[in-house]
Order: structure tokens, then sequence, then C-alpha cells
């Protein structure tokens, strides 16, 4: 098992005011088994969570990059889980 | 060669400053677009927002798309992206995009080009304060995975956050 840290954006400060999360995942978890880690965290935690999509309209990011579903989750320093844009 | 500078920053825009910017002596149209915060969305009526970013990930991905506006048609474009976070009261900008072409058509095509895809692809999202002390998260565009940030495919110059 390893400690995988994600902050988080936008929307999801609604549920987990300070941003962060810290879940423990298996040693080749990938984007997808984390991201139903993170639903079931937040479901967990927040019951108004329960049946939202937005964990899976999400993506997940390094400190550079979108990371795609199908990846496995390598040695990020850190994760980020970016919902649904709205700039300009 | 393209020259693209883009900031992400919590600093007010200082819109003379962007105004004053000058243009090469090749180039003879400048075209600016500055975005505002609205007093009203949806029927509700505005009294802030609160930007937040992925700074990183965020000037990445707008350096990529006026890259691409650039290659579509000015590849010696000068061009200018700030944009705010934090929070900001109505009347104040919340983006400056700035393209200097040879001709104007060029410069409207390629700042429109960067407003649309800044909306669509960079990571920036809005909490609305409104007049009856509600706040709400605005919902957007999910991102594309497949649209991956290359860093070393920007052309020209390009600057970090400020």
């Amino acid at each position: 098992m390893k400690t995988v840290k994600v902050k988080l954006f936008g929307g999801f400060k609604k549920f987990i005011p300070s941003g962060y999360l810290e879940l423990q995942v298996q040693e080749n978890c990938g984007v997808n088994l984390l991201k139903a880690e993170i639903q079931k965290h937040l479901e967990s935690h927040s019951p108004e969570f329960l049946g939202s999509q937005l964990v899976f309209d999400s993506v997940l990011a390094s400190d550079v990059e979108i990371l795609n579903d199908n990846e496995s989750i390598v040695e990020c320093a850190s994760l980020a889980l970016l919902p649904p844009v709205c700039g300009g | 060669m393209a020259n693209i500078s883009v900031s992400v920053t919590p600093h007010n825009i200082n819109i003379e400053e962007v105004s004053s910017t000058a243009a090469a002596k090749e180039h003879g149209a400048v075209n600016i677009f500055f975005g505002f915060v609205r007093n009203r969305n949806l029927g509700r009526d505005v009294v802030a927002v609160e930007y937040e970013c992925h700074s990183e990930v965020c000037v990445r991905t707008i350096e990529q798309i006026a890259a691409e506006a650039s290659h579509k048609w000015a590849p010696d474009a000068n061009i200018l992206i700030i944009h705010r976070y934090g929070r900001l009261l109505v009347g104040e900008a919340s983006v400056a995009i700035l393209a200097t072409t040879g001709h104007r058509d060029e410069s409207y095509k390629i700042t429109r080009y960067i407003i649309e895809e800044i909306k669509l692809r960079a990571p920036i999202w809005k909490k609305e304060f409104y007049l009856d002390g509600e706040t709400e998260w605005v919902k957007g565009h999910a991102l594309c995975q497949h649209k991956r940030v290359n860093h070393n495919e920007n052309s020209g110059n390009s600057s970090g956050g400020r």
C-alpha cells in the first residue's frame, strides 16, 4: 500500500473544505481505481455527495499534465483532481 | 516565431498597461479582449466571484492554446494573456488577451480562439457570491484527457506565472 495525496479544486471544496485528501491505495493503483476510491471517500464523509458524478466528470493531473484514466500512478509528488472548468 | 507571454495573477489586471503594449513595427493590428465580472448571472445578482486555478497546468495549457492560435493564423504574432485568480468584485477584469499581428483578421481570430479555448480547457474554477449571501461554484466544461499539454510543442518564448 502507499499513501497518495490529492489536491481538490472548485466544487470539491464544498465537500472537503481543506481541499486535500490522503488515501491509502494499492502500489499498482491506476487513475480509474484512485477515482473510485476518492468517490467512496467523499460519499462516506459527505452524504450530500452520494450519487454525484463530479469525480467521474473530473480528471486527475500531475504537476504538469492531465492523466488518462487507464494510466497507472507512478511517483507523482502531488496529484490534483480537476472538476469541470469555468475560466474566462 | 511567435512571442507568447502567459501569466496568472492574484493582482488587478492593469488595463492601461496591457493596452499600451506596443506592437512590432511590422504589425499593423493590435486586438485586445478584456473579460470583466458581471453583476448578474442566470438571473441572480452577483456581488463578487472567486477564481481558483491549478497554476502550473493552467499556464502550460494557455501557452499551448496560444501556440495553436499562432500556428493557425500568424506564426509571428505577439500574444499576451493574463488571467486573474482570487476574489474579484463586479467590474474587475478577470482576463486580458492581446494579440498583435500583421493584419486585423488574424488578430481577431487569435483572441477569439484563445478566450473560447480557455473556457473549455484551462483549469480555472469560478465561485459566485450573490447579493442574498449564497455562494455557488459555477458548473463548467469537463476537461478532456486526450488533450495532453506538451510544453515542448510551444512555439516562441513563454513566461510563467507572475
